[in-house]
């Protein structure tokens, strides 16, 4: 059995000390990533607060800013777990902890609580939080993939097994939940972490098609659900301003609220709470998946772009930091942990701009909801601590140049 | 940075750069576009409505206003949501499967309520998956089979989606804020499910259950008594205001507010099963009869939705085909179709134009609005009958069956104009003369002789025909000209139909309509149901066919529908229903304003009410017919309105105008007419509509207004109200006059007194200033009473009578003194000159082949005498003498062949013609043009049989008598701040002197013993003089009458005082069966005495005496 051991003395660590540490330079951690998080959160808090004061002025409560609050404070020592973690006890914990994410998915069925037509909650007893297990699985995944591709350069088919079917496992739970909307991050996750990990482009671009041949297959045998279906259909149709007008009050209604907010925010915005989202309050979910809607009405397309650049820049600065991680392991965590951000944030906008169908999706460190915010900091926590440490490794990559 | 970094990093940024692409799409190249949807979605635009003016009498007070008042209104979903009765009738609802009425729930509130809160979370939950909830006295069942097929069944019924909605009713009963619910639910979740909501919540707020539950039955019943108390003071049982109510009278007040609620509550889930209906199968589910509904198309998902059984499905079914023949068909496309066909100036409609219009009741649903009225809209063009390939109800079957259906079953006839040999005969034969063609080549259809027979042939009559009476005649004639419209007839006279001017003609032409439509109907049901038998024989398999043989609406379809039911749920919840139009008593108001928050769904909305000030007799009105009524907009007034408002649609939703459209918009805010708008329509109301109507104002807020106080006012004009009307009626003499029609003296002395008349009084009153302002417009029965329904003939016919003539209304007597003032100063009569008033060969006495009144005869009679006798004989002489045209100019000079300058235009007139209101008849043909007979040259001259008069004509003939000039007549002094002076009175181009002897002549009827009134219209008798005429002319043989007696009109018409007179009156009492000495002349006695009359002549300086009683 393998022992933990230190660099320095390599004496076994034992109790907790086995699985954080706080041994690194302060100079180490990546800084603009950090402020650009932190800018991210504070954006979030303007937000949150102005569709609070909006809710007061209208006499409504959907939007609780000192709930949002408390969310952040619960989310902020998992942070620290994720800073602190040890890259190797993560390494070899990452079965387990892959296993214990896929039994939390397996559970919702059983005890799980079913909220608009979808069971993808589990009550915790302490502290009335609810857990959404799909949110945990996603960095579950990435850090079994890590796991996997640890030894592996994905240079042929055969090794491509064992992380498809770490990523397939995830995907069926949280699709039959149903959550297609999450599913579909796995995706992009699990083939930028092959990507990372070395895999040949053509076969990422065979598997691609391969991909887009399934779901064209599965739409046209009506193998997706039914309001799946209808989504996609709407979606098609309404890019069609006038069809999409047409069908505001029916099943393109959510999408009719974002684009009219979006729309409605032009060049340089309705001003902060005086957007129709927040006024007229149509807009589902204005506070979670919706919120890229409110700002970019509120802050008009400047300010949504440059929360666009900010957030690309978030996340393509995980991505390079990981880059520059020596252990391969936590390098494809950190990466992951990149292509983690950058598909919410894609799949997100995408949404909420209309590019792709209607699903729920929250925008990391943006959105109210627990679960998210909880997993959302974890990972941020992981990006920052491991690109943080210069442990030596003697991986696969230890003796490249 | 790793080589495997960089090409992550092109991606994402590419990737980046697409979605600011797209930003930029939506943001600044389509901004224009959303930022209008987005002002749609906040911005709130409300008419602010005028108040219409004032009419006062002539001493300045008010007889009719406006007046702020509220109005109840009903918000179900708010009750629903909001109020313990509702919340316990639905929550049972759900759980059971049935509609649990507010009555039953009232009944067992506090239990039931209870019975709800002690649920256990785990009920609730085995509920969802198809188990029973059994209680004591009640329990919501278990659903059919084993475990996999219970959850099958109870994901159908929607058991999971309600789980939600019962959640919602508890946590309501509970009094839970958000929090408190959010920590509950917290709470259910970590409990095992066994904690009841009460005690979840009682731990909660950190009370004992038994505290909790105490609160919670104090709050219930503390709504109920506040419910009740609001019963008891809302009455809305008292007026009969809500017809469902009628016949629930003597039921507690309580109860009839459960009722009304429960009335509306059904409205609301009526109109979303409907509305779901129509989404699924594409057309309306009363266009076809409830039995072919119920048994032919599966609707369980409409009850599974909506929590209902069969049998409310079944009442369901009912209710939407009643409200479709009725409401729809009879009460808006009908009527639509007709106010086209009536308002269309440019075609005499023809058979064609009736069936293009008929035809569109059974085309595609949604053009139907649009074909009845493209006439209106040169852009849409009307489909000819023989074009209207589909029918609604077969039109779209392949796609909301999923069944192979045969494409002919669109071919089928089931109407009878759908026959192609005839649809293609049309095809051809368009044109007029083709038509003639058509109907030579066809049997010449009989049924128009019929017709012409059963239309009044005058403009006067108001009456239903007899034909119309006669039930199996019309049935006949119906089915005649329904089968004459299966083919084609003969246009130019169904024309007739729809140009005829006459309420009457359009009852009968609706009629006709409703029954053709009625027997296509019929056909049209008897063929779906072959239809759809046909169908369900050909369908297989449980997809299509339930095993019970209804056909299955297409999934995709249904889901569709399903998917908006909480839609359409919400929307008409949140309509507000009337609960009656009367006004609430202020301590109603008061109640929902103080106590909103005990009365969810209730409100109180202000609105303005015409009020009557001064009441009469029978509670209308003083006056009535003078002034007239008014009305809600109807199907005419808002077709002639359509332009108007759907241009004012187009520019309310443009949330952004330039100037132009913005003064056009509050230009037509002012013009157009709201739906609940009141319009005048007959009488004053209706003639100065225009003055008294304002226009409306308008407001429009930006960013909710209501709701925050930053919201801002975009837009405002203020409403301007209209002006006030002052009439020349004296509201005292008024009353008086009405009261004397209403109950006529009885004189038990004279034994020719008419006790039949006394009992259903038909009569007027006119008195007239000698100037021409009109006092007095008094009629009986009058036109706001409800019709005597045993009553004939006039009796009947409550209508204004001073200013009409319902029927032929001859003078008789009351001409005399013109026809011998007119001979004395044209015809150069000696007044000394007399005739014989003796036997004559036709019997009685009289002057060769008219009878005199006086069997006996008068002997030798002069112009004095004979007017002071009133001798048939002298002036059927004097009439003998007149050429034709010398009665007419007779008729000229006095005004009775012109109206009497009462409808005389305002100043402002903008356009008379098309003014309503203060109608008057006149008889256009006087005399007969002058073509007279000899006999009718005698008749003439004793104003029977060529000429018939208005009492207010008459009244002002009697004036020219009085003072030498025939004065214009106006009831209407003033409009707003405008005296509308009077027109000049005409100086009468006869001899003065000769006017001087008909005066005395008049004196000597009332103060000569030999007068016609001496005994009831002498100085004696009223205190003053008057010089009068009585008169009578037959209007029937006396055949028909149970006493054989002949019956007549009988008039007293005259002046006071004789010598420079104030006031002219007028007496008219129709069908009566003695003469004016013994009916009207009592009537004018009774009138003449009355301290109001009295009052009057002494304020002018007239002596008036003491009375001698009779």
């Amino acid at each position: 059995m393998n022992t933990p051991w230190s660099w320095k003395g390599l004496r076994p660590r034992r109790g907790l000390r086995a699985v954080f540490s706080a041994r690194f330079s302060i100079s180490e951690i990546d800084w603009p990533v950090a402020l650009l998080a932190a800018l991210l959160v504070g954006t979030s808090l303007i937000f949150i607060q102005a569709m609070a004061q909006s809710d007061l002025r209208f006499g409504r409560e959907d939007v609780s800013f000192e709930g949002h609050l408390k969310k952040l404070v619960v989310a902020l020592p998992f942070f620290m777990l994720g800073f602190l973690v040890r890259p190797r006890w993560l390494r070899r914990q990452a079965w387990l902890i892959y296993a214990f994410c896929i039994l939390l998915l397996v559970l919702v069925p059983l005890i799980g609580e079913e909220r608009n037509h979808a069971r993808r909650w589990i009550p915790i007893p302490v502290g009335g939080f609810d857990l959404q297990p799909s949110e945990l699985a996603k960095l579950g995944l990435i850090i079994a993939l890590a796991r996997a591709l640890y030894r592996s350069r994905l240079q042929t088919w055969g090794e491509w097994g064992q992380p498809m079917l770490l990523a397939l496992l995830p995907m069926a739970l949280v699709a039959a939940q149903p959550d297609l909307g999450t599913a579909l991050t796995i995706v992009p996750v699990t083939l930028g972490m092959g990507w990372l990990a070395g895999a040949r482009p053509r076969m990422l671009v065979t598997l691609v098609l391969g991909g887009i041949l399934a779901g064209g297959i599965a739409y046209q045998g009506e193998l997706v659900q039914g309001y799946q279906m209808k989504r996609i259909e709407t979606w098609a149709a309404c890019f069609d301003d006038s069809v999409l007008i047409e069908s505001k009050n029916g099943a393109a209604f959510h999408t009719y609220q974002a684009r009219v907010a979006i729309g409605h925010g032009g060049l340089t915005g309705r001003g902060l709470g005086k957007g129709v989202a927040n006024e007229a309050n149509h807009l589902p979910e204005r506070e979670c998946d919706s919120i890229f809607a409110v700002i970019a009405e509120e802050g008009g397309f400047i300010g949504a772009t440059i929360l666009i650049l900010g957030y690309l820049l978030f996340s393509a600065l995980i991505l390079i930091s990981s880059g520059r991680v020596r252990d391969r392991f936590a390098r494809l965590v950190v990466g992951g942990v990149g292509l983690y951000f950058a598909a919410h944030f894609f799949i997100n906008v995408g949404v909420n701009i209309g590019l792709l169908p209607m699903t729920g999706l929250t925008l990391p460190l943006i959105s109210t909801g627990g679960s998210s915010l909880l997993a959302n900091f974890i990972a941020l926590g992981l990006a920052l601590g491991l690109s943080a440490r210069q442990e030596p490794a003697l991986d696969l990559d230890a003796f490249r140049s | 940075m790793g080589k495997r970094i960089q090409p992550l990093l092109f991606v994402l940024f590419l990737g980046g750069a697409f979605l600011i692409a797209r930003l930029w799409q939506i943001q600044v190249g389509a901004h224009e576009v959303w930022a209008d949807e987005a002002a749609r979605l906040v911005h709130s635009g409300k008419v602010l409505p005028f108040e219409r003016g004032r009419i006062l009498a002539r001493d300045g007070s008010v007889m009719v206003r406006d007046k702020p008042t509220y109005h109840l209104f009903l918000i179900y979903r708010d009750f629903r949501r909001g109020h313990p009765l509702g919340q316990v009738a639905h929550a049972r609802s759900l759980l059971e499967g049935r509609a649990v009425s507010l009555a039953e729930a009232e009944n067992f509130l506090e239990q039931w309520a209870e019975d709800l809160v002690r649920l256990l979370p785990e009920e609730v939950d085995a509920w969802a998956r198809g188990d029973a909830v059994e209680r004591e006295g009640w329990d919501a069942p278990a659903l059919e089979g084993d475990r996999e097929e219970r959850r099958r069944a109870a994901r159908t019924r929607h058991r999971h989606n309600r789980v939600a909605d019962l959640h919602f009713y508890l946590r309501q009963l509970l009094g839970l804020e958000d929090r408190e619910w959010r920590a509950v639910d917290k709470r259910i979740k970590r409990s095992d499910g066994k904690s009841s909501f009460l005690h979840l919540a009682a731990k909660e707020r950190g009370l004992e259950e038994s505290e909790l539950l105490r609160e919670m039955l104090k709050r219930v019943r503390h709504a109920m008594e506040q419910l009740d108390r609001f019963a008891g003071l809302a009455r809305l049982d008292r007026d009969g205001s809500n017809a469902a109510l009628d016949g629930l009278k003597h039921v507690p007040p309580l109860d009839l507010v459960i009722h009304e609620l429960e009335r509306t509550r059904r409205w609301v889930e009526d109109a979303s099963a409907s509305k779901l209906f129509v989404e699924a199968a594409g057309f309306a589910p009363g266009r076809l009869a409830p039995q072919t509904l119920l048994s032919r198309i599966d609707l369980d998902w409409i009850a599974n939705l909506l929590a209902w059984d069969q049998q409310r499905l079944a009442e369901w079914a009912q209710k939407v085909r009643e409200g479709w023949l009725e409401d729809w068909r009879d009460g808006w496309a009908l009527p639509r179709l007709h106010a086209d066909l009536v308002l269309d100036k440019i075609h005499t409609p023809t058979a064609d134009d009736l069936l293009d219009r008929l035809s569109a009741l059974y085309s595609h649903e949604a053009g139907v609005g649009e074909r009845l009225d493209a006439r209106f809209d040169e852009t849409t063009p009307v489909v000819p009958w023989y074009r209207e390939e589909r029918q609604c109800v077969l039109d779209n079957l392949e796609a909301w069956l999923a069944l192979d259906v045969d494409a002919d079953l669109n071919e089928r006839r089931l109407l009878p104009y759908r026959d192609p040999e005839l649809r293609e005969l049309a095809r051809g034969l368009r044109d007029e003369k083709a038509l003639d063609s058509l109907s030579r080549f066809q049997e010449r259809p009989e049924p128009w002789t019929l017709l012409d027979a059963a239309l009044p042939a005058s403009s006067q009559f108001q009456q239903p025909t007899p034909l119309m009476r006669d039930e199996e005649l019309f049935d006949w004639l119906v089915s005649r000209v329904a089968a004459r419209l299966a083919g084609i007839s003969d246009g130019r006279r169904l024309g007739r139909l729809f140009v005829g001017h006459t309420r009457a003609h359009e009852d009968l032409a609706f009629e006709l309509t409703r029954r053709v439509a009625e027997r296509w109907d019929a056909a049209l049901q008897e063929g779906l149901d072959e239809v759809f038998a046909e169908l369900v024989a050909s369908a297989s398999g449980p997809r299509e066919v339930t095993p019970d043989g209804r056909l299955q609406i297409a999934s995709s379809q249904r889901d569709r529908a399903i998917e908006r039911a909480d839609y359409y749920l919400k929307d008409y919840g949140l309509r507000p229903r009337a609960m009656t139009r009367r006004e609430p008593d202020y301590m109603v108001v008061s109640l929902l304003a103080r106590y909103n928050q005990d009365f969810a769904g209730l409100e109180a909305r202000e609105a303005w009410e015409r009020e009557v000030v001064v009441r009469g007799e029978d509670e209308g009105p003083l006056a009535a017919g003078i002034l007239g009524r008014t009305s809600r907009v109807d199907e005419r007034q808002q077709i002639a309105n359509r332009a108007g408002a759907k241009r004012l649609r187009e520019l309310w939703n443009q949330p952004r105008r330039g100037p132009e459209e913005e003064a056009e918009l509050f230009a037509l805010v002012g013009q157009v007419l709201l739906p609940d708008e009141i319009r005048g329509v007959s009488g004053v109301e209706g003639f100065f509509d225009p003055e008294l109507r304002g226009s409306n104002g308008y407001r429009e807020d930006v960013g909710l207004q209501e709701l925050s106080e930053g919201g801002v006012t975009r837009r405002r004009r203020d409403p301007v109200n209209g002006e006030d009307i002052w009439l020349t009626i004296d509201l005292e003499l008024q009353r008086a006059a009405e009261g004397i029609l209403a109950h006529p003296p009885v004189i038990t002395s004279d034994t020719d007194f008419d006790y039949r008349w006394t009992e259903n009084p038909v009569g007027a009153i006119v008195l007239l200033s000698i100037e021409g302002d009109l006092l007095v417009a008094a009629s009986e029965p009058t036109p706001f009473q409800e019709p005597d329904r045993s009553a004939v003939g006039q009796r009947a016919n409550p209508i204004e009578r001073t200013l009409l003539m319902p029927t032929f209304q001859p003078p008789g007597s009351v001409l005399k003194p013109l026809v011998g003032w007119y001979a004395l100063s044209r015809k150069q009569l000696d007044p000394s000159a007399s005739t014989n008033c003796s036997w004559i060969p036709r019997g009685g006495a009289g002057y060769i082949d008219l009878r005199c009144w006086h069997k006996s005869g008068h002997g030798h009679v002069n112009l004095h005498t004979a007017l002071r006798g009133s001798c048939n004989a002298y002036f059927a002489w004097l009439g003998d003498g007149f050429l034709g045209e010398e009665f007419v100019e007779l008729a000229q000079l006095f005004g009775l062949d012109r109206g009497t300058d009462i409808r005389t235009p305002p100043p402002w007139a903008d356009g008379l013609r098309g003014r309503l209101g203060l109608r008057e008849d006149f008889d256009r043909n006087v005399f007969l043009g002058g073509v007279l007979t000899d006999r009718e040259r005698r008749m003439g001259g004793n104003g029977l049989g060529v000429l018939g008069v208005t009492p207010v004509q008459m009244a002002r003939a009697f004036a020219a008598i009085g003072s030498g000039d025939l004065p214009s007549v106006r009831v209407v002094s003033r409009v707003g701040n405008q005296e509308l002076a009077r027109l000049p009175a005409t100086r009468m181009p006869l001899n003065e002197g000769a006017r001087r002897r008909i005066v005395a002549g008049l004196k000597a009827v009332t103060n000569d013993r030999a007068g016609t009134a001496y005994k009831t219209l002498s100085r004696q008798q009223l205190g003053f003089d008057v010089a009068a005429k009585t008169g009578s002319a037959d209007i029937t043989s006396g055949s028909d009458d149970p006493e054989h007696r002949v019956r007549k009109h009988t008039w007293v018409a005259g002046f006071t005082p004789p010598e420079n007179p104030v006031a002219v009156f007028v007496i008219f009492v129709h069908d009566t069966a003695t003469t004016s000495s013994h009916g009207a002349a009592y009537i004018a006695e009774s009138f003449l005495q009355t301290p109001q009359m009295r009052a009057f002549l002494a304020d002018r300086g007239v002596p008036v005496g003491s009375i001698e009683q009779r």
